[in-house]
């Protein structure tokens, strides 16, 4: 808390250049006059969820949109994606804005009106389909942004580009899809991207309340598998084999060692889950390989690389311990959700303009993750978080994100809105 | 105690019948019995002599000059000091035969005497700078006493004896440091106790204080395990106790392989082959709760039943240890001392004395029994010759329940009736062999 206070005396004694104030105002009074309609937008969207990479609908309808404010469009990037940009013609940055477009495999469970009622069929099983993790929200703030920067055109400077992403919450198995595709199409260039901007609602934070962190936010995400082989044999007979399983089990011990004895917690937390194993067919035969696979979650780039190569130390050397051996695959999967911090300390000024002061607040890493962060590996970004929670809503009986209940406050778009015009504008102006 | 299904008892029993083409003749048989129960009160007051001056391994100089003044006596042939402090003394029977060795262990322990008997152990010594009391708190002075009474009997009636009789009494059976090896039976066998004459077979017994008194236990096969050293030293990086991530945590390391070793007898271990034990009995590591220390050092016993699978257990011990501690970046040093072998009763000379037994304490008195995981150097004789090792039972009838007397501990106790069991058993084997090789 004191730090944000200081943060707060730095921007104001600095005094970057910042929205002519009149201008603010007046795109102010456009965002709460727009409220409606992005709630109509929103509650559409949510109507009609798809699943990542197969967002054709969703994407029709947001180019639908964007075409009447006479942006310069881009459809089926990455797929589905859909890039907009507004020029405004005078010298200035070129400022990216994302918001990610897909559902999730869910089945809804509660009366609204616009409940989704998709089905689809996911890995080989019937499902509902639901905006169970809020892009329907972003999807409608940045139609809203879209639509509010788009008439105050004249009054801007530089490039704004909206980028509309599928598949953030990953591609179907065998498939590229979502950030890191874009990327790789080239959506940060053409033209280049200085800083790109996001948000994510969250049904577990105070409506109006904004929160971020400088450096890690979101952790990376990365996937391990680990095959242990030992040698078959009878259950009644363990010394004419090796064990996989018992050697398994010393190796998910030792993994959590690396974590508790060798990972400078201070720096950044880190996480070790094996989340899965499986070996074995029947209780008298000791199995010939066991096989375990888990999820690394890292907060900076440097503890990432160590716990990798010290997950790859443990299972081998615990598995020839006993006479087995281990293969160690390790897939880098989302990277850290890294907000530069210069970056940061530079817009905190705008989010407080947005929500109020009072109501941004620094917050510890999650260790989730988010794959903003691979456009975050290229320019300077800045993610946060945009609270939707019910005033009326238990606090401990809050609804997770990716389950049937779950549920946001709508008025936590116009804060989302005001947020993305803000930071977008203050940059803009800033030099 | 569990011990083997009677129809097995039954069986040894007939086998040993039928092999046995001769016999002592049963009024030789009634005498020698006779002669060793005048001799009681003699022998327990040898043992008490015994018990009341212990001495440590390989410091046995009053304890031997004792047994070699009462051998003189018997007019043996003596050799002394053979491996130290130990007495080996050969007696001539009256016709020719085999060479039958018998042997008792003469060493005390560093434990200081916990009760009010009249003849209770006063002595003090010094051992690795501290000072200790001494104690004969494994029964060898029960074995001394033992052997020396058999030692009269056999030489009153050696003109019976077919062959000779060489009386062994050895030092440092509790073993000695590392420096000081090979003592003991090992260091008996090198300085040729078991030639000239070349010993056919040895006997030996050991007092069991929990065992009830005067039953006689044996195994044909396995009946003690080897025991060999374990030295483990983890070198880790040391840090502050705050700082983890800047250490390699050797005590961590070590907890590790101290689970892993585990699995080395669980899932690593042929255990229908014979059982096996590894335990780390001490570990020490730091001197602070806040400091990460460098190195831990962990000493334990390894037990087996089994050459092949002793060597295996080495090689598994080395691989865990080492390989686990590479797994979090520290270093693993093992040491592994051997010590003594299996006490291995050969089981055809087992099974034929079995009967010999039976004859001394009774059927219901003997008992076959699963092996223990104690171990014996009276296992290096027998990796030269023929052995058979047994127990005897020596529960004290009139002891507290609350003072169960454990071997090596200061309320280690015996009840002196047994010995005469002992004097018997160890008699009858000697003319049963004879008499049976014989024909």
């Amino acid at each position: 808390m004191k730090k944000i206070f200081i943060l707060a005396c730095i921007s104001a004694s600095v005094g970057f250049a910042q929205t002519n104030p009149k201008l603010q105002a007046k795109l102010e009074q456009q965002a709460k006059e727009l409220e409606p309609k992005v709630i109509g937008w929103r509650r559409h969207v949510h109507q009609y969820p798809e699943l990542s990479n197969r967002e054709v609908k969703t994407a029709a309808y947001i180019t639908e949109h964007l075409k009447t404010l006479g942006l310069k469009i881009q459809t089926g990037v990455a797929k589905t994606g859909v890039v907009a940009l507004l020029e405004t013609g005078k010298p200035g940055p070129v400022i990216a804005l994302r918001a990610d477009i897909d559902a999730l495999p869910v089945t809804e469970r509660n009366s609204l009106p616009f409940a989704s009622k998709e089905r689809t069929v996911f890995n080989g099983q019937e499902t509902g389909v639901m905006h169970a993790c809020g892009h329907d929200s972003h999807v409608a703030v940045l139609m809203g942004v879209a639509e509010i920067l788009s008439k105050n055109k004249a009054d801007l400077r530089g490039t704004v580009k909206f980028i509309f992403q599928p598949a953030e919450e990953g591609a179907p198995a065998g498939e590229e899809g979502g950030a890191d595709l874009m990327v790789k199409e080239g959506v940060l260039e053409n033209p280049k991207v200085d800083v790109i901007f996001g948000l994510h609602i969250q049904s577990i934070s105070p409506l109006g309340r904004i929160t971020y962190r400088p450096a890690g936010i979101m952790a990376a995400s990365d996937w391990f598998s680990i095959k242990v082989k030992g040698k078959q044999s009878h259950g009644s007979a363990p010394w004419m084999g090796i064990d996989p399983i018992v050697v398994s089990a010393q190796i998910i011990n030792g993994l959590q060692t690396i974590i508790s004895r060798q990972t400078e917690l201070t720096k950044e937390a880190a996480v070790i889950t094996v989340g899965r194993m499986q070996a074995g067919i029947r209780e008298n035969i000791i199995p010939e390989e066991a096989f375990m696979a888990g999820t690394i979650r890292t907060l900076d780039e440097g503890m990432q690389q160590k716990i990798h190569d010290k997950i790859r130390l443990t299972a081998t050397k615990i598995a020839e311990s006993a006479g087995a051996t281990a293969e160690v695959t390790i897939d880098k999967k989302t990277p850290v959700t890294f907000n530069d911090p210069a970056l940061t300390e530079k817009m905190v000024a705008s989010l407080q303009k947005a929500a109020g002061a009072e109501n941004v607040i620094r917050i510890n890493a999650v260790t989730g993750a988010e794959d903003f962060a691979f456009y975050q590996k290229k320019v300077p970004g800045f993610f946060f978080f945009v609270g939707a929670m019910p005033p009326d809503q238990d606090p401990n009986k809050v609804p997770a994100h990716h389950t049937p209940d779950f549920m946001i406050d709508e008025r936590g778009f116009l804060t989302g809105l005001k947020a993305m015009l803000n930071v977008t504008t203050d940059y803009m102006f800033m030099k | 105690m569990k011990s083997y299904l009677p129809i097995r008892m039954a069986a040894v029993f007939l086998f040993g019948m039928m092999v046995a083409q001769a016999q002592v003749p049963a009024q030789l048989q009634t005498q020698l019995e006779q002669e060793a129960q005048r001799l009681e009160q003699q022998l327990i007051q040898w043992r008490r002599h015994f018990h009341q001056y212990p001495e440590l391994s390989n410091q046995e100089w009053k304890t031997s000059a004792f047994i070699v003044e009462h051998l003189k006596k018997l007019g043996l042939e003596i050799q002394y000091p053979v491996a130290k402090t130990g007495v080996v003394a050969l007696l001539k029977g009256g016709k020719p035969g085999p060479v039958v060795a018998l042997r008792a262990d003469m060493d005390g322990l560093p434990i200081t005497e916990r009760n009010s008997l009249p003849f209770l152990s006063k002595e003090r010594a010094t051992l690795a700078g501290q000072e200790t009391g001494v104690m004969h708190a494994c029964g060898h002075d029960g074995h001394m006493a033992i052997l020396l009474t058999v030692a009269e009997v056999l030489t009153r009636y050696k003109n019976d004896l077919r062959g000779s009789v060489k009386f062994i009494f050895q030092p440092a059976e509790e073993g000695v440091p590392a420096a000081e090896a090979p003592a003991g039976a090992e260091l008996m066998v090198k300085e040729g106790v078991l030639a000239n004459p070349k010993v056919d077979v040895i006997f030996g017994l050991h007092i069991q204080s929990l065992m009830p008194s005067g039953q006689l236990s044996y195994r044909p096969g396995s009946l003690m395990a080897a025991v060999d050293g374990l030295a483990i030293k983890i070198m880790g990086l040391g840090a502050h106790g705050a700082t983890p991530w800047d250490s390699v945590d050797p005590i961590v390391v070590a907890s590790q392989v101290v689970s892993g070793l585990q699995t080395v007898v669980s899932r690593q271990s042929e255990l229908t082959k014979g059982a096996a034990v590894v335990t780390i009995g001490s570990i020490h590591g730091g001197n602070r709760g806040n400091i990460i220390p460098e190195e831990v050092n962990m000493l334990g016993t390894i037990r087996s039943f089994d050459e092949g699978m002793r060597k295996d257990i080495h090689q598994r011990i080395g691989q865990t240890a080492s390989r686990i501690a590479e797994s979090a970046g520290a270093k693993a040093d093992v040491q592994i001392q051997i010590m003594y072998p299996v006490t291995y009763n050969d089981p055809t000379l087992a099974e034929r004395m079995g009967p010999t037994l039976v004859r001394t304490a009774g059927a219901d008195r003997t008992k076959v029994i699963s092996p223990v995981t104690m171990a014996e150097d009276f296992s290096f004789f027998q990796q030269q010759v023929p052995g058979f090792f047994f127990f005897l039972g020596a529960y004290p009838a009139d002891l507290q329940p609350n003072k169960p007397p454990t071997h090596h501990t200061a309320d280690f106790m015996i009840d002196e009736k047994a010995l005469l069991t002992g004097v018997k058993a160890l008699v009858n084997l000697t003319f049963d062999y004879m008499y049976q090789k014989n024909k």
